[in-house]
């Protein structure tokens, strides 16, 4: 084995110009693959992050009231005691909050725009919206203060709403809406913080104080939007959904079935069933937001679809380098096969030739790649423009380059680069040793 | 000095006594248009049955939607009700982008088709049609008499007009979009002249004129119903935001039997 490995590896060196072409190219693909992978996980992470923080707990007990047949509300109702239940028998819970779902329309002296907003405790929301960055405000009698969001008749939205209303902290706007029974319900509310963007999000999330969302439905005080519980660790989702899944129905609830979409995906299925009352819906991060997956996938199959290009070039000129290198070694491969090495040795010398190349390519690739994203990271680029803004959903390009992706790169990199490497491999396995011998 | 004295008095009450005479007239005349409850509630049931068809009803009909720092829109629809059951259909005809487009209500339930994607949605019955600030009650036979209670506000004018006012609450359940109406009334024929509706919060959010009336005759009815051929609304919380809506060539003659259904409006959609 080792005389193998040395064979191969001081034929990467007599050839060190091509090997050495090769060798840049495969840091290059492999650079390129780790950033693109990194920065899909980035975004990912980003959408955790945002969604989380916005509109989604790591996991949710919501659910709907229908006032009659042809209603759907997102609503629970008595929520107290589905409070205490999360709180009692959750123990993986890191934090457990109540929102109040409503949608509307926010009026300003000069613009309008329907929004879902949020009703919220603020004393409840120090680390979940608490986490969003607040934009300075521009007048310096009216400092913005997202804390004042306990206060009732307040409000809090987010850059590019305040930007169509052209309003900012300290501005009046009405907020207009429909009551569940049908009825039109207006209340002035006072901006108190403008929230910097955060990509698509942004544009579906405005906060208002629980209590006046409330009164703008004409909801009881026991009733909320949803229950949103935030794990210690993520990984325990799993356990913790089918934990609720089963105790949630034995305290006498009647659960909807799974269906992984948002709150307001569901209304028209709700709307057309024929039943009346409550039912409970345990949602997760994921089924809230998974109207934004499309966007990690694309990028997905973007990286995909890179790195396939550029791994058929680099594979072609692998296939290139080492059909040259089997073409001005084919005396020695008649000689070698003439004292007596098998074809497979032949076909496994040379593979290994292009097994070194590609793992210690790779591995420069990588440890590079991680550098890169370090620097990126810490220098914390803005992205300009606003589509890009709202397509990669974060005002800053974020890599997130961890072991797994590390060794996601390695492995795909490696056996698609040894894989193309075999034909000329069996080409040289291939020749006969007179054949080879009389070539020369 | 007493001469002058009294030719000041004499021109003072020449002056006044026209003035005078004509408050003392009017405080008569509003003496005389004080009505009970019984009588409010009466002028009330006859705006509703004056405006009731119990039939069929089809109108062709044009929306002039009017948005601040936006062109104004215009479309063109027909509205086709057969009061009797309840049924109301909205088949919007120009502009182009909209053609096809369709309301239907069916029992409870009002759905909204696009021949765009072929798709028919479930709607609430509060929504705007088309984008409009024209909603499906703008264009529905008048229920006040059973959706509100009316208290009498006093005699006004309108210009004009001479009008009664009221304020109508809606009845407890009763499914509405605005729970406070101001309603100006004309004396002379009844009609609706004005119409002020509030949100639950008590802000005003719509004010809407009827200028022109019509009355046609009901062979189901056997007797005439009146249309406002003309309605202006204007948006009262987005100041600028308006809509005209003309209402023609009414007629209250029978229809097919099988139009209020998805099937039809699907077929005049293609």
């Amino acid at each position: 084995m080792k005389v193998y490995f040395v064979i191969a590896y001081r034929n990467i060196l007599q050839r060190r110009v091509r090997s050495l072409m090769l060798a840049v190219s495969i840091v290059f693909v492999s650079v390129i693959f780790s950033l693109l992978l990194a920065l899909v996980h980035g975004v990912q992470q980003t959408m955790i992050a945002n969604g989380t923080a916005l509109m989604t707990g790591h996991v949710n007990i919501a659910g709907f009231y229908k006032i009659s047949q042809s209603s759907a509300n997102p609503m629970v109702t008595k929520y107290p005691e589905l409070m205490k239940y999360a709180k009692e028998r959750i123990p993986e819970a890191d934090i457990i909050i109540d929102r109040v779902k409503a949608y509307g329309k926010l009026i300003s002296e000069t613009d309008s725009t329907m929004i879902p907003m949020w009703g919220v405790n603020m004393e409840q929301e120090k680390n979940v919206l608490g986490r969003l960055e607040v934009e300075p405000s521009k007048d310096p009698n009216n400092p913005a203060d997202l804390s004042k969001l306990s206060e009732p008749g307040t409000l809090a939205l987010f850059d590019v709403h305040a930007k169509k209303l052209k309003v900012g902290v300290g501005d009046m706007v009405t907020v207009s809406l429909p009551t569940y029974r049908n009825m039109t319900n207006t209340k002035d509310v006072r901006v108190v913080a403008v929230l910097k963007d955060v990509g698509m999000m942004s544009q579906f999330n405005a906060y208002l104080n629980a209590k006046d969302v409330r009164e703008l439905y004409q909801n009881k005080q026991d009733s909320t939007g949803q229950i949103m519980v935030y794990l210690k660790t993520l990984s325990d989702l799993p356990k913790v959904e089918a934990r609720m899944r089963k105790e949630i129905p034995d305290k006498g609830y009647t659960l909807m079935e799974k269906e992984s979409s948002p709150f307001w995906m569901k209304f028209d299925r709700v709307a057309g069933e024929s039943w009346t009352g409550q039912k409970i819906d345990i949602t997760t991060w994921e089924d809230e937001t998974s109207f934004l997956k499309w966007i990690v996938s694309l990028l997905g199959a973007l990286t995909f679809i890179l790195t396939i290009v550029l791994s058929i070039i680099i594979v072609m000129g692998l296939i290139n380098a080492l059909w040259m290198s089997v073409k001005e070694r084919t005396t020695e491969i008649g000689t070698l096969r003439a004292i007596g090495m098998q074809k497979n040795k032949v076909l496994w010398m040379f593979l290994l030739e292009s097994l070194i190349l590609s793992v210690s390519s790779t591995v420069v690739g990588l440890v590079l790649a991680a550098v890169i994203c370090q620097v990126l990271n810490a220098a914390a680029i803005p992205i300009e423009s606003d589509a890009f803004k709202m397509f990669l959903m974060t005002n800053n390009l974020s890599f997130t380059f961890g072991f797994a992706q590390a060794l996601m790169t390695f492995f795909s990199l490696v056996i698609f680069f040894t894989l193309g490497s075999l034909i000329p491999a069996f080409q040289a396995a291939k020749l006969s040793p007179i054949t080879a011998i009389n070539q020369s | 000095m007493k001469v002058t004295f009294l030719k000041s008095i004499l021109s003072v009450s020449l002056i006044m006594n026209p003035i005078l005479r004509t408050w003392a007239a009017d405080v008569v005349a509003e003496k005389k248009e004080e009505l009970t409850q019984t009588q409010a509630d009466d002028i009330i049931k006859l705006v509703d049955d004056r405006q009731r068809n119990s039939g069929d009803y089809k109108s062709l009909v044009f929306v002039k939607e009017t948005e601040r720092k936006k062109e104004p829109r215009l479309f063109q629809a027909m509205v086709y009700r057969r009061d009797g059951d309840d049924k109301f259909m909205i088949l919007f005809t120009k502009p182009k982008e909209e053609a096809g487009k369709a309301y239907l209500k069916i029992d409870k339930n009002l759905w909204n088709f696009d021949p765009g994607t072929g798709k028919w949605e479930r709607r609430t019955e509060r929504e705007k049609l088309a984008g409009t600030n024209s909603r499906r009650s703008d264009f529905d036979e008048s229920r006040l008499t059973e959706e509100y209670a009316t208290k009498y506000e006093g005699a006004d004018k309108l210009g004009d007009y001479k009008v009664y006012k009221f304020k109508l609450t809606a009845k407890e359940g009763k499914d509405v979009a605005y729970p406070v109406l101001n309603l100006w009334i004309d004396q002379a024929d009844k009609n609706i002249l004005k119409r002020e509706e509030y949100a639950l919060s008590g802000k005003l959010m719509r004010s809407a004129f009827y200028p022109k009336w019509n009355k046609k005759y009901s062979e189901s009815k056997k007797g005439e119903v009146w249309i406002p051929e003309e309605i202006r609304i204007f948006d009262e919380l987005e100041k600028g935001n308006s809509t005209i809506v003309l209402v023609k060539d009414t007629d209250l003659g029978k229809l097919e039997e099988n139009m209020f259904t998805k099937a039809w409006i699907e077929s005049k959609s293609k």
